[in-house]
């Protein structure tokens, strides 16, 4: 954890969780204070409106008990005949009661009302038609004719209007003549009909119209302002209940009035009314909340900014020298020693600043010095190393000299033998000629025996030295190619098994299976190898035997062949020097058994180039045992458990033969001479044969006939085999086409390998190249009919070829003249295209100087070099006058 | 009204001072001449003391409140006078008690009889409109002028304040009987009486003299009995009278006896008092009221005689009729519509 996060973390630990306890602590606070305030609040607020309406019920029952106990009024009773009261007393009666309307605007009407329900005065403010009513129905009727009380307060419909009114009734007594009233005999009431404007008013004042006032009548009914009109309501009886109990017991409680949750208060206000003040909980406490999210929104802004603060302080007052300080501590490790920091500070990272700078510049002036002996170190170093590197550099000389004086020799040996050879094959080729001839002369004969015997055992000591020279040289080639043992052991069979015939030895070779059918060695080299032993061994045993054993370890993957003999043996010392070159076993060995003494030197530098090895077991005057490990095998191929019939070794022996019954080649060819010859090459091999001469023809016959083969001229009028060539792949045409062609620069095999040709075959065709091809290409499994030479033999002796050559030899002044016409004419192309075609059939035809000097022309007709076709044609007309006189 | 029955009150005190026999008297203002009262106090060493009433109904809560007691004379319309007969607070007054009743003319003296002599006539007259003849320039001839003629509100009305002159002044208007008792009759008259509210300034008597608001320019026109507009008239000549063509309601002025006042005797000799020619004549040429004493008429002099405003005309009479007792359902209604009314005019304008 960085210094920056545990500071942060610190900063957080010690401030916000403080802070954020504080501000919650304060949260709480505010918000059971505000809410308490919020409760004080609805209280008073029930407490004012209670008071407002009981105010209000007094003194209008004031001035109910007022006008009701009025001498007036107790006048007017008193007058018992309607007539009389109505004419004496009712508008004295009417007059009173329009003052007391005067004085109480909210009264609606004055009425005096009979025990019977009959209106028997009225006053009304209002201009209004004057109907007369019974009241027996009313409800204020009914409740007053059966209430003990001689007052009351009656919320009832005012039918004038529909609305809710107050009716203030006081009971009117019969006087009796002696001017006392009974109380149980009633004459009336005294009914004031009272707008309850006020009322509603009053349950109308609310903060923020924040909740319902109601009030309660006794028969469970429920008024409450409906637009400044009072208007009844039935409440759920169980409400009822709650107010009742809320306003007796001054408690309050909670329900869900009108889908809003509201806290309800109650208080009592005499006759039977309840007062009850629903708020709703959200209105009462939005103050309540303004305050606490202030609270919260204070407390998160005083945690942020003390967090900030105090980060930014401890940041940069502690971390940011700090982190400058390691700013450059890190140059300083990386060799900046110069670097100094600003010292701005005197306090504590003042100083370590400059305590850091006293330790930075002494530890510069100590490098200072190492530096120094440094480069006086450096500088020896550099000394003894000049001096080291003039020395070594003279060992390479000496080196390189000693390796080109080597090479030279080898070079020289090389040459030499060269130049040795050649005179010597002539020697032993003079001298095997003057034995053949045959001598009567028994001496003479004897004689040049011996310089044959001497000079074959000179060619042999030559082709070793030359073999070695080359390994010494490192000019041997090595191949790595599947190779049968099998095989490899046939040739050493043949070329041994004559030698130690002559020898009376018995020359066996013992299998152990299986074997690998093939792997991929140098099959030249293991020959020359294995020969080389076998040889040894026939030539240094005089009787008994030469046994080769040939086993292989699958589970090492190795060849083991063991060379066993039974001659004369070497001693410990001479088979430790066996393989040294120009080292024999004995000078008397030279002597007694020829030999160059290079043989086995030249075996064991094979056996290592082939990754092999070689042991020598051998006793004196009882045999050598020779052991060649050909180790870790590559590419084995086909473990047999017998000698395989080997083609190779019947190759030699017989006759090969094509037949090609059956199969169907297209030729595409424009010179006529080049058609017959071809003709004749395969005519004897039974082959359909479709001959074309151009392109296009080929195209179209390669697409509506199914071939075997297609040879195709590269060089043709109309469309040439290149084009035809590619066309034809396009057309997804496979079947093998074989260009022919006198051009066989590595360009143009490149081109035609592009174009889609199979292979290519130069001109002039090499009848056994041809065969062999036609042999991979279509005899792949049919009978072998013809041996290639035969064939070749046959076909040059056949009757068509020589009238080929011949109609070639008529044909050849024709072609000239066409060449010279049209070179005096300038038309290069024609001559370009003749000598094209001259120089493929004249090949063809075993006319090597005319197909030479054709090529010639072709090369500077296609140059535009008119003077060198010019020499060049003089030059084909010799030789054409030279052919013809030969022929 | 409170305070006029204060006054009263004061009134009453400011006389009641000498030993003599007092014969108290309700009466109207200025509705009795002082030369009578000051001839009768001196004629039979009495004192009279007057209380007035403004209009009928005020009298009646005096006499209702004091159940007949307190007065010894009430001076109240026929039709009236029947009520307080039923309520049996009037003493029938014989013809021995009062000889003079002789000189009263046989048409009154028949109701003399049929009020079983509790109702001695005293003056009779009609309703008529008085009028400021310089600001009201179209000539007020009738009630329907005065009720629905459009006025602009500068033109102050007073009516008087008694609910049967009111309503039955405008039934009139409407082409009815003021003793109609269809009550959605009297209602549309209540209602032809709300529309003039504008108009109206006040109910109540005319002031007789120069304070009255006729002649100070505070009203233009009122309803008024035709002695007191004869007399305003004769103060200022802007002011016109007339008997509405339609007809109008007549009265008959009693003097009646309390049935409990103490001073019987006292107040048969001043009815007797009253009904000498002489003074009847005195009377009529104080007040211009037409008097019930047909022998009075040769004192009294021919401009007032043949004055159609003091001795209304045949055409006209015929034409008019007396207040009769309504039933009780009627009269409350007609208290119930004056009362309103007055309520109306008296609240402040909001």
């Amino acid at each position: 954890m960085k210094l920056k996060t545990k500071i942060l973390l610190f900063v957080v630990l010690i401030l916000f969780f403080p802070l954020a306890i504080l501000g919650l602590y304060a949260y709480q606070q505010t918000k059971t204070h505000a809410d308490t305030q919020a409760e004080i609040y609805q209280q008073y607020e029930l407490d004012q409106k209670t008071v407002s309406i009981k105010h209000y019920f007094d003194s209008h029952l004031a001035a109910l008990q007022l006008l009701a106990k009025s001498e007036i009024v107790n006048q007017y009773i008193q007058i018992e005949n309607p007539t009389d009261r109505y004419s004496i007393a009712l508008n004295s009666l009417l007059k009173a009661f329009s003052n007391f309307a005067h004085a109480y605007s909210d009264f609606y009407e004055i009425r005096i009302i009979t025990i019977e329900g009959e209106e028997d005065a009225r006053f009304n403010p209002r201009f209004l038609d004057n109907i007369n009513e019974n009241e027996v129905n009313t409800n204020w009727f009914k409740v007053m004719s059966t209430s003990d009380h001689n007052q009351a307060l009656i919320f009832d419909e005012n039918r004038d209007n529909d609305e809710t009114a107050l009716y203030a009734i006081h009971k009117l007594f019969k006087p009796l003549p002696s001017g006392l009233q009974l109380n149980q005999a009633v004459w009336g009431f005294l009914v004031i009909t009272i707008e309850p404007n006020l009322i509603s008013k009053v349950m109308i004042e609310s903060e923020a119209d924040s909740g319902i006032s109601l009030l309660l009548t006794p028969n469970q009914q429920a008024f409450f302002n409906n637009q400044e009109q009072l208007e009844s309501k039935t409440i759920p009886h169980y409400m009822y209940e709650k107010l009742l109990e809320a306003a007796n017991k001054d408690t309050d409680f909670s329900l869900n009035y009108k889908n809003e949750d509201m806290i309800f208060k109650a208080n009592n206000l005499d006759f039977g009314y309840y007062l009850a003040v629903g708020t709703s909980v959200d209105k009462l406490y939005s103050n309540t909340r303004k305050l606490s999210l202030f609270t919260i929104f204070l407390t998160l802004i005083m945690i942020i900014t003390a967090c900030i603060i105090s980060y930014y302080m401890i940041t940069r007052t502690l971390l940011n020298p700090l982190e400058r300080l390691i700013r450059v501590s890190k140059k300083v490790a990386n060799g900046q020693l110069a670097v100094r920091i600003n010292i701005k500070r005197e306090d504590e990272i003042g100083q370590l600043f400059e305590s850091f700078n006293k330790m930075t510049a002494s530890l510069e002036s100590s490098r200072y010095s190492i530096k120094e002996y440094q480069t006086e170190l450096e500088q020896r170093v550099n000394s003894r190393t000049l001096a080291l590197q003039s020395a070594n550099e003279e060992l390479i000389q000496s080196r390189q000299e000693a390796e080109q004086a080597n090479e030279l020799k080898s070079r020289f040996l090389a040459n030499m033998s060269h130049e040795i050879r050649t005179p010597l094959t002539a020697i032993l080729g003079f001298t095997e000629h003057a034995l053949s001839r045959g001598t009567e002369d028994l001496e003479n004969r004897s004689l040049l025996q011996r310089v044959e015997k001497n000079g074959r055992h000179l060619l042999a000591l030559i082709n070793d030295i030359l073999d070695l020279a080359k390994i010494e040289s490192g000019k041997l080639q090595v191949e790595n190619i599947p190779t049968s043992i099998f095989d490899i052991m046939a040739d050493i069979e043949t070329s041994c098994a004559d030698k130690a015939h002559d020898k009376d030895l018995d020359f066996k070779i013992n299998y152990t299976y299986p074997i690998p059918e093939t792997f991929n060695i140098d099959p030249t080299r293991l020959k020359q190898i294995l020969l080389n032993i076998c040889s040894n061994a026939i030539k240094f045993t005089k009787k008994g035997s030469v046994t080769v054993n040939i086993n292989y370890y699958p589970s090492v993957n190795n060849l083991i062949v063991e060379i066993i003999d039974t001659g004369i043996g070497m001693s410990a010392e001479e088979v430790k020097n066996l393989f040294n070159p120009f080292i024999q076993a004995d000078i008397s060995t030279t002597r007694n058994f020829g030999g160059t003494g290079l043989g086995l030197a030249i075996t064991k530098y094979l056996a290592e180039i082939l990754n092999c090895e070689i042991f020598v077991q051998s006793e004196k005057l009882k045999g050598s045992r020779f052991t060649l490990k050909i180790k870790a095998l590559n590419n084995v191929n086909n473990l047999v458990d017998e000698k395989p019939f080997t083609t190779k070794a019947n190759n030699a022996a017989k006759k090969e033969l094509l037949n090609l019954k059956n199969k169907s080649i297209l030729l595409a060819e424009d010179n006529p001479d080049n058609q017959t010859l071809l003709k004749l090459l395969i005519e004897p091999l039974q082959a359909e044969l479709e001959v074309v001469e151009n392109g296009l023809l080929a195209v179209e016959h390669a697409i509506a006939e199914e071939y075997d083969l297609i040879l195709m001229d590269m060089q043709m009028p109309l469309m040439g085999g290149l084009e035809a060539t590619s066309m034809l792949r396009q057309a997804g045409i496979d079947t093998p086409i074989i260009a022919l062609t006198a051009n066989c620069m590595q360009a143009d095999l490149d081109q035609h390998k592009v174009a889609g040709c199979t292979m290519t075959l130069a001109k002039p065709i090499d009848n056994t190249a041809f065969y062999k091809m036609l042999r991979d290409y279509l005899a792949n499994d049919t009978e072998i009919d013809l041996t290639i030479d035969d064939l070749d033999d046959k076909l040059k002796n056949s009757d068509e070829y020589k009238k080929l050559v011949k109609q070639f030899e008529g044909s050849l002044t024709q072609v000239y003249k066409v060449m010279v016409d049209n070179h005096e004419q300038n038309n290069l192309v024609v001559v370009q295209s003749e000598a094209h075609k001259l120089k493929g059939s004249a090949a063809s035809l075993g006319f090597p100087d005319l197909s030479f000097i054709a090529s010639d022309i072709e090369i500077s007709a296609k140059a535009n070099d008119t003077n060198e076709v010019t020499v060049k044609l003089n030059q084909l007309q010799q030789a054409m006058n030279k052919a013809i006189k030969d022929s | 009204m409170i305070k006029i029955g204060i006054a009263c009150f004061i009134f009453i005190t400011s006389f009641y001072v000498s030993a003599k026999t007092t014969l108290v008297v309700l009466n109207w203002p200025d509705y009795l001449p002082p030369q009578i009262i000051k001839n009768f106090e001196a004629q039979y060493d009495a004192s009279i003391t007057q209380i007035y009433f403004e209009s009928d109904e005020r009298k009646d809560y005096l006499l209702n409140t004091h159940q007949g007691e307190n007065y010894d004379v009430v001076v109240s319309s026929m039709f009236r006078a029947k009520n307080y007969q039923a309520n049996n607070w009037l003493e029938s007054v014989s013809q021995t008690d009062i000889p003079n009743i002789k000189h009263v003319s046989p048409t009154w003296f028949k109701e003399y009889k049929n009020s079983d002599q509790t109702c001695v006539p005293y003056v009779w007259g009609s309703i008529g409109i008085i009028y400021n003849a310089d600001v009201v320039k179209t000539p007020m001839q009738t009630w329907a002028h005065f009720f629905t003629d459009p006025l602009s509100p500068n033109i102050r009305i007073k009516l008087l304040s008694d609910s049967r002159d009111v309503i039955g002044s405008a039934l009139i208007s409407l082409g009815y009987s003021a003793n109609e008792e269809n009550v959605d009759i009297i209602n549309s008259a209540g209602k032809l009486l709300f529309n003039r509210l504008e108009n109206i300034d006040s109910f109540g008597a005319l002031e007789l003299s120069e304070r009255s608001l006729l002649i100070q320019d505070k009203i233009t026109m009122a309803m008024a009995y035709n002695g007191d507009a004869m007399l305003l008239t004769k103060l200022d000549n802007r002011l016109k009278f007339v008997v509405p063509k339609e007809g109008t309601s007549l009265w008959l002025d009693c003097l009646t006896v309390m049935k409990k006042s103490k001073n019987k005797k006292l107040a048969y000799q001043f009815i007797n008092f009253i009904h000498e020619p002489k003074n009847a004549a005195h009377i009529t040429k104080s007040l211009y009221y037409a008097s019930t004493n047909e022998t009075a008429k040769q004192y009294i002099p021919k401009e007032i005689l043949d004055d159609p405003q003091v001795y209304i005309k045949k055409e006209t009479l015929d034409r008019s009729e007396f207040y009769k007792i309504l039933k009780p359902v009627v009269q409350k209604n007609h208290q119930t519509i004056y009362s309103q009314l007055n309520f109306l005019l008296d609240k402040p304008k909001q």
